[in-house]
This record gives C-alpha cells, sequence and structure tokens, in this order.
C-alpha cells in the first residue's frame, strides 16, 4: 500500500509508478511459470529478485531523461523490484500454465495502475491545482493532500465509497432477481 | 464524628416535609393487632436474654435494614458476645426517613426497645446513628436520646452501607431503629408486628410523610389512601436510590423491608446522549472503580482488561448513575460487570 | 395510571450533556467579544459559519452511519466556534470550511462520533488548514484594523510574536499589551486575561477540572525556563512563550475536551504535564511557529493506554484495601424486598 500512496503525488509520478511496478511483476511471473519447476526453492527468492531488479534497471535506464520525477518516486523504485505482489506471483506460479501467469500479473498490474492514477490524479489535481504537469485552476485547493497522511486517509475515503457503491449494485442486483423470480410465479 | 467515604456524591436530601409531620395510620388502612399468646409480663426489665428473643421470634419481628429476623441477629449477636448495638437511623437517601422519624417522634419506646435489645445479647454500650447531612429540617435533631448518645455520620452518599460494614467489622450489631420500635411493643404490649413505617412522598402526593402501614398492602391501595395530587409518571417502591420502579403498583405488595413509596410527576428526557467521556463517574464512584472504563470495556467485544477493573468491587450505589450527564445506565452496566467477574473468576478457580 | 419503568437510581443530578457543551459556549462568547472589538464583525461571520458547518457536517455523518442525527449536544457547534478562535481573523473561509469538514469528517465521526473520537476534532481541523495554508495560516491582522467580511490584498497582514521567538528574538511587543490581546495572534489567543477568566469560570461551573491546565501549562513553562529560545530574564522568556500562540487557549478548551482526555486525576497530570512539555518541545524542532495542536494529536493518540495505566494503578492501590472493600451489604436487602413484594 505505501506503493500507491507516498510517492504518487502526480499523475505522471502515479503512471511511472506503476510502469516500474509491472516491470518487476510481469517478466518475473512470465518466467516463473516457464522455468519455475527447475529451480531448487532455495534460490528461487534471489533467482526472482535478479530478473526483477534487471528489469526495474533496464525501465530505469529507459526513463533517465525525467530526472524530476525519478526523484520524487525516490526510494520506491529500488523497492519495487522486490515488492510482495511479485514474491508472491513467482512462488504461486511455477504450477501454473503461462497465459495463466500472464494474465495474472497484467491484471495486478492494471489494478494497481488504475488506483495509482485515480489517486495520484486526485491529489495532484486539488493538491497541487496541475494536472500532467498542465497548470489547472481547481475549484477548492487543498494543499494538505500532497502529504503522505492525506494519502491514507484519501484511500480509506475512496475504499468506503467503492464498498458502498458495490453494495448498491449487488443489492440492485439482487432485488432484480428476486423480481424477476417473483414474475416467473415460482413458490418465493 | 466519622466520616465516610472520601468520594461519593453530596444529595440533597428533601426529607420535609415528610420528616416532621406526626406519623400516622391511614384510616383506610388500619394496622390489625394480632396479638401474642401468654400474658404480658409486669416487669419487663427484668425478662432474661433468652426470654426476649423468644418473644422477638414469636412476633415475627424483621429487621428493616437487611430483611433478617431480628430474633436471630439477637441470637448470634449473643453468641459472638459483640460489644454494644447501634442503632441505625441513618437514611442517607433523599426522601426517605422511615427510620429517623419514628426515632424522633417514639424515644421513649426506642429508649425502652433498645434496652431489652442489649440484654438480650448481654452488652451494655449503644449509640444511635443519624446522618449529618441533614439540612433544611424543621425539627432540630438532638444530640442524645434519652440517655443514648446520637452519632452523627457525616459523609457523602452512600455513607450508611459504609458505616454498616464499618460497625460489623468491629464486632457491633447494627439494628434498624424500627424494628426496636416493634421489639418494644411485642414485650411491653405482647403485640406482634403487623405493620412497618413507610415514607410516602414525590411530587404526585397529597399528603407526603412517614406513614405505619399494615404489611401485605399493595403500593397502588397506599398510593389511594395518602393521595395523590396528579396521574404520576414513575412510582418507586424502596429508596430514591436502589429502589425499582413499578409499572404496576396495585400487584406489588409492602414489606417490612420497602422503606419508601414515591411517586414523581416527571420523568428524565430521554435525550439519547452518548458517554462524553467526562469521568465524573470515576470521581464518584466510592470505591474507587472507573464505571467508565469498564463501561467502555464491556460495550466493546474485547474484554481481557475487566479483571483490572475490579467490578465485583460494586456495591451497588448508583453514583456513578446519578452524576452521569449523558444520563446513561451505568448502574446496571456495572451490576452486569460484577456478575462478568464473579462468573469468570469461579471459572477460573479464584477465590 | 401509565408507568414508566426506569433503573435505579431514581433521581438524577441535573447536569446533562447539554448544560456542560452550553457552559462550553457560553465560555467562548467573551472571546468572540473581544475579537469583535478588537477585528471588527467579521469575527462573528467566521464563528457562526463554523458552527454552521460542523454543526450540518456532524448530521450529514451521522446520517451516513444510518444513525439518526442528534446535535444537540451541541459538540458539533463547540468544534464551530472553536476553530475560528484558533485561526487567525483574517482567515479565508474556505480555511474555516475545510477546518471544519477535517475536523468533523474524517477526525471524529470515522473513529464512532461523539464520545468515542480519539482525536480533538477543533485541533485536527485546525491542524489540516494550517497544513493546507501554511502562510495564511500564521499571517495576522492588526488588532484595532476593522476587517472587512471578505479579506482582500489590502488587509495587512503581519507576523505575530510567535514567529519572532521562533527565530530567536524577544518580540518587540510589550507584556502587558499581550496579556489584554493587544497584540497579533489567532482570533482567540491572544487575550490572555480573558481566557484565564473563562478558564475559571468553567472551573468554578464544575465543568472542568483544576488538575489538567495546571499540569499542561506547569510542563509548558518548565520546558520554556530550562530551554528559553529568547534571551531574556527567564520568568520574560517563559510569559513571552506562555501568552504567545496557542497554549492559553489550547489549556482552556482544547486540552479539557472529556472525550479525549484522561479521567482519573494521575493521569490527567501525566497527560496534561506531557502534553506541555511536548508543545515546546515541538517548537523548537517544528517547521511552524506555533506547533501545540500537532503536540495535542500526538498526546491524543496515547491517551487510551494512560487511562489502562492509570487501572493497572488504581487496581494495586485497590488490592490493598480489598479486605474492607468485599462482601458489599447492599444486594441482600433488594433481593429480600422483590422477593417479599411481589407475592
Amino acid at each position: 500500500m505505501p506503493f500507491v500512496i507516498v510517492p504518487t503525488l502526480s499523475l505522471k509520478a502515479g503512471l511511472l509508478m506503476s510502469a516500474f511496478l509491472a516491470a518487476a511483476t510481469i517478466p518475473s511471473a512470465v518466467l516463473a511459470s516457464l522455468v519455475g519447476r527447475k529451480i531448487p526453492p532455495l534460490f528461487s527468492l534471489p533467482f526472482y529478485g535478479t530478473v526483477s531488479t534487471g528489469c526495474v534497471l533496464l525501465l530505469r535506464f529507459c526513463v533517465s531523461g525525467q530526472a524530476l520525477l525519478l526523484e520524487d518516486l525516490g526510494v520506491y523504485v529500488p523497492l519495487a523490484a522486490f515488492n510482495g505482489m511479485m514474491l508472491e506471483l513467482a512462488l504461486v506460479h511455477p504450477r501454473r500454465r503461462v497465459p495463466d501467469a500472464l494474465h495474472d500479473a497484467v491484471m495486478m498490474c492494471f489494478g494497481f495502475l488504475l488506483v495509482a492514477a485515480f489517486l495520484s490524479a486526485l491529489r495532484e489535481f486539488l493538491g497541487s491545482g496541475s494536472l500532467w504537469g498542465v497548470p489547472l485552476t481547481a475549484p477548492i485547493r487543498i494543499r494538505g493532500l500532497v502529504l503522505p497522511f492525506s494519502g491514507f486517509i484519501l484511500i480509506g475515503f475512496l475504499s468506503a465509497l467503492f464498498r458502498r457503491v458495490d453494495s448498491i449494485i449487488i443489492g440492485r442486483m439482487l432485488h432484480a432477481s428476486r423480481r424477476t423470480a417473483k414474475q416467473g410465479g415460482d413458490a418465493v | 464524628m466519622r466520616n465516610y467515604p472520601r468520594k461519593g456524591i453530596l444529595l440533597e436530601q428533601n426529607k420535609e416535609p415528610g420528616l416532621s409531620k406526626e406519623i400516622r395510620i391511614l384510616p383506610a388502612l388500619p394496622v390489625e393487632r394480632s396479638e401474642l399468646p401468654g400474658p404480658v409480663s409486669s416487669t419487663p426489665d427484668m425478662l432474661a436474654p433468652y426470654e426476649i428473643v423468644s418473644i422477638a421470634k414469636e412476633a415475627n419481628i424483621v429487621d428493616e435494614i437487611d430483611g433478617r429476623r431480628l430474633w436471630k441477629k439477637l441470637a448470634q449477636a449473643a453468641r459472638e458476645s459483640v460489644s454494644g448495638i447501634v442503632v441505625d437511623a441513618l437514611d442517607d437517601e433523599p426522601y426517605i426517613s422511615s427510620q429517623l422519624a419514628p426515632t424522633l417522634q417514639f424515644p421513649e419506646q426506642l429508649h425502652q426497645g433498645l434496652r431489652l435489645a442489649l440484654r438480650a445479647i448481654g452488652a451494655s454500650k449503644s449509640s444511635i446513628e443519624i446522618y449529618r447531612n441533614l439540612f433544611d429540617l424543621d425539627t432540630r435533631i438532638p444530640s442524645s436520646i434519652m440517655g443514648v448518645k446520637v452519632d452523627r455520620i457525616s459523609g457523602s452518599y452512600p455513607a450508611e452501607s459504609y458505616a454498616r460494614r464499618r460497625l460489623q467489622r468491629n464486632s457491633t450489631l447494627v439494628v434498624g431503629a424500627c424494628a426496636l420500635l416493634f421489639l418494644q411493643r411485642a414485650v411491653y404490649e405482647g403485640l406482634r408486628q403487623t405493620s412497618a413505617f413507610v415514607t410516602v412522598t414525590g411530587d404526585c402526593v397529597a399528603n407526603p410523610g412517614n406513614y405505619e402501614v399494615p404489611l401485605g398492602v399493595s403500593a397502588g391501595a397506599l398510593l389511594e389512601a395518602v393521595g395523590l395530587i396528579t396521574d404520576p409518571k414513575r412510582v418507586v417502591a424502596g429508596g430514591s436510590m436502589t429502589g425499582f420502579s413499578l409499572t404496576d403498583p396495585s400487584t406489588v405488595y409492602l414489606s417490612q423491608t420497602t422503606r419508601g413509596l414515591l411517586a414523581f410527576a416527571e420523568e428524565f428526557q430521554d435525550m439519547g446522549y452518548a458517554c462524553l467521556g467526562c469521568g465524573r463517574c470515576t470521581e464518584a464512584c466510592p470505591q474507587g472503580l472507573s464505571p467508565y472504563f469498564i463501561y467502555k470495556v464491556m460495550q466493546s467485544h474485547r474484554k481481557h482488561h475487566i479483571e483490572l477493573a475490579d467490578a465485583d468491587l460494586c456495591i451497588g450505589c448508583g453514583s456513578c448513575s446519578y452524576v452521569c450527564p449523558a444520563k446513561l445506565d451505568l448502574a446496571q452496566v456495572m451490576a452486569q460487570a460484577a456478575a462478568y467477574t464473579r462468573r469468570r473468576q469461579t471459572a477460573g478457580g479464584q477465590p | 395510571m401509565k408507568l414508566r419503568t426506569q433503573n435505579p437510581p431514581h433521581i438524577r443530578s441535573r447536569e446533562s450533556s447539554l448544560t456542560m457543551m452550553t457552559d462550553i459556549v457560553i465560555a467562548t462568547l467573551p472571546l468572540y467579544a473581544m475579537a469583535v472589538y478588537y477585528y471588527g464583525t467579521r469575527a462573528l461571520l467566521l464563528g457562526g459559519f463554523g458552527v454552521i458547518v460542523s454543526s450540518m457536517a456532524d448530521g450529514a455523518c451521522q446520517l451516513l452511519a444510518g444513525r439518526i442525527p442528534n446535535i444537540r449536544d451541541l459538540s458539533g457547534a463547540v468544534t464551530g466556534l472553536l476553530i475560528p478562535l484558533l485561526l487567525p481573523a483574517s482567515a479565508s473561509y474556505s480555511m474555516i470550511l475545510l477546518a471544519a469538514l477535517f475536523g468533523i469528517a474524517v477526525a471524529k465521526q470515522p473513529f464512532g462520533g461523539m464520545g468515542q473520537n480519539i482525536f480533538n476534532p477543533a485541533a485536527a481541523g485546525t491542524a489540516f488548514a494550517m497544513i493546507c495554508w501554511p502562510k495564511s495560516a500564521f499571517a495576522y491582522p492588526v488588532p484595532f484594523e476593522r476587517l472587512p467580511a471578505m479579506v482582500d490584498d489590502t488587509v495587512r497582514l503581519v507576523s505575530s510574536p510567535a514567529y519572532s521567538l521562533s527565530l530567536g528574538g524577544t518580540p518587540n511587543i510589550d507584556l502587558l499589551d499581550m496579556l489584554l490581546g493587544n497584540a497579533p495572534g489567532p482570533m482567540g489567543g491572544t487575550n490572555i486575561l480573558v481566557l484565564l477568566t473563562c478558564l475559571i469560570f468553567l472551573i468554578v461551573r464544575k465543568t472542568v477540572g483544576l488538575a489538567m491546565p495546571a499540569a499542561f501549562l506547569g510542563g509548558a513553562s518548565l520546558m520554556a525556563l530550562l530551554t528559553p529560545r529568547v534571551d531574556a530574564p527567564a520568568l520574560t522568556a517563559v510569559a513571552y512563550e506562555l501568552m504567545s500562540g496557542l497554549l492559553v487557549i489550547g489549556a482552556v478548551f482544547l486540552i479539557n475536551d472529556p472525550v479525549t482526555s484522561p479521567k482519573r486525576t494521575l493521569p490527567k497530570i501525566f497527560y496534561g504535564f506531557g502534553t506541555g512539555a511536548l508543545s515546546m518541545a515541538f517548537r523548537h524542532i517544528g517547521r511552524y511557529e506555533e506547533s501545540f495542536l500537532f503536540a495535542l494529536l500526538v498526546m491524543n493518540a496515547t491517551v487510551w493506554i494512560i487511562d489502562v495505566w492509570g487501572e493497572h494503578l488504581a487496581h494495586a492501590m485497590r488490592r490493598k484495601n480489598r479486605e474492607f472493600k468485599t462482601n458489599p451489604p447492599v444486594s441482600e436487602p433488594a433481593e429480600q424486598d422483590v422477593g417479599a413484594a411481589q407475592k
């Protein structure tokens, strides 16, 4: 969770963070499903760590022009190389097929991307008054949003909001199914 | 002047107008005379202790402070050779004066009863305990009644339960004032106890005061006989702090230990406040417990702090509920916590 | 007769949550009167706005939580009255709005609402406003200059004595002026004399006790004495430290909040002393000129554990007297009564 909160101060930073995470996770997951069974358990952790670190370094080299952004992300770049998602996938996926592993990793990273994008857009728009570096005027400017603690509070409220939306949707689905059941004339 | 306890709450006593009015028997509820078999002794002062105890047993006298039979208390005190008797006329609960009024209005009979009780247990020291924090009274409380010293007990509510326990530790027998009056009637006039002294008061009552009512009369009948100005919203049998409120007074019968019957016109408004965390309950608790802490722990589902809260020390005085600004029912929560703690103790095998 | 049953005791004290909160509201009125005297009617507008926003936020959050909104206990109104007093009189309405919303909707209601909140909502809201507007929250208008309802650039804003102290210099305002409130500072925080009177009023009415404010001011004074920031005689330095910033208004209103403070006396003294010492320490190392609110929030988080320590202490002291306090006799007559009466 710190990955999604602390470095995501601007939209660009959020997207870059998800890119780093994807670079760390997806290749390791695919490699795990390809050759995972052949690696003894003692060496699996260092092996996957090396693979993901290599990919992260590669990506970092590609974006080394964006020095400011990288400074924003700071310590989370190397942390992403050894993140928990990657390890969990890598240790689980030797038992699965490649498309499954790929699908899993891509979906996880996509989920992270969505949350990071939304959160960082919100924080940048309301907190710094810009979006993707373009200065915009927000209705209210809450400078405190760029602080990590506001990020945690914001995540809490957003997850509460999504849970509420979820329960409304589920409620409507239940309602609809009950109605169709009644109309179907079954004994309900 | 003994002062107990340091904490507790200061209550407005509201004993008038009931205290200074003469104790009457209501014409609608006459007291039945039930005579003891056998002749009345002409020399009551020369009766042997066992004779006094057997008369008390025949007369069925119940001590109003704890509901035990007087003869059992006297017999036990004689066996344990206590040093003296203290007459309990404390009445530290507001509105109730059913021990104090007979003490002040029948001093001679009280003195005779006290002498009989002293003979019965073979002791010589005696005193009468009366609460000190009684202001705005129309009668003056004397410093000695028929030669027996009157001890004024000062301190906040609940002074009576503390006084009683302290005296029991000092091997003194504590007897209610009304029980001694009935003892005197039994020995000098040969009558069984067929009545009790009850304070009937409250803002709905037409003639507030102390009455001698026959045993077994219903609360509803008593209220009708005394007279009500308006329909009450709450009727309480017992003390104002520790009594219980009635839904149907006509089905509740008064006993020797019902010291009061109160009828109030107003009820507490149920504003639905939540606990403020103000801590007044903790300041008021005479046992030094923290009802706030116990309330929070009992509300949560993790009760592992309950042992250090010592809820089983609660004496049920109700001071916590009294002072609570949020009008919570803390006394009930404390009772639940006390029961819970005791269950856990017995389950855990601790004494 | 239609009777209502209630649990004993059947008489209750006349104090209620409403009277306690009303006392605190009354205690803030002289501060608003002084603010109007110094800064004009904008002070009243800010106060009213704060009350409306806080009460509405309170009610809305309770509705969201599925409860019937109960704002009669005035706790939202108290938060709304306190927030403008902690900010400058030139604070914008959006600052008050955000502070009130944060205080109620983030720091109070999600933790359980009235009686269950861990953090003082006024302190949390104002702290957030200070973070979001680090320049405007510490730029104060000059006393006796009337402020318009909407503050624009024509209003002269100066720094307060607290700023001078944070730089290590003696403020160039007379101590007497600071005592009377004739100094730039938070709207309610400058009138030290009026604040002390309010404190005495609340103590006499028994809404608050003496232990916590005294321990708090004592702790702050001790730290100020030991680590002065200015090059002045010791007592003068302490006086400057105490009278600048939010310490005295914190001692009157914020630290005495019954929900967020311990319940027994010794824990109260510990909490007050700790908050005072911590706020002075924060003044040395903090980024803002006034960090009392942050110190208060940190100590608020520790209150439950202080309470548990207090219970441990009370438990240890009770164990010595346990022999006297067991065998409660009061339960017996009640049982007998019920059995005998309901024949």
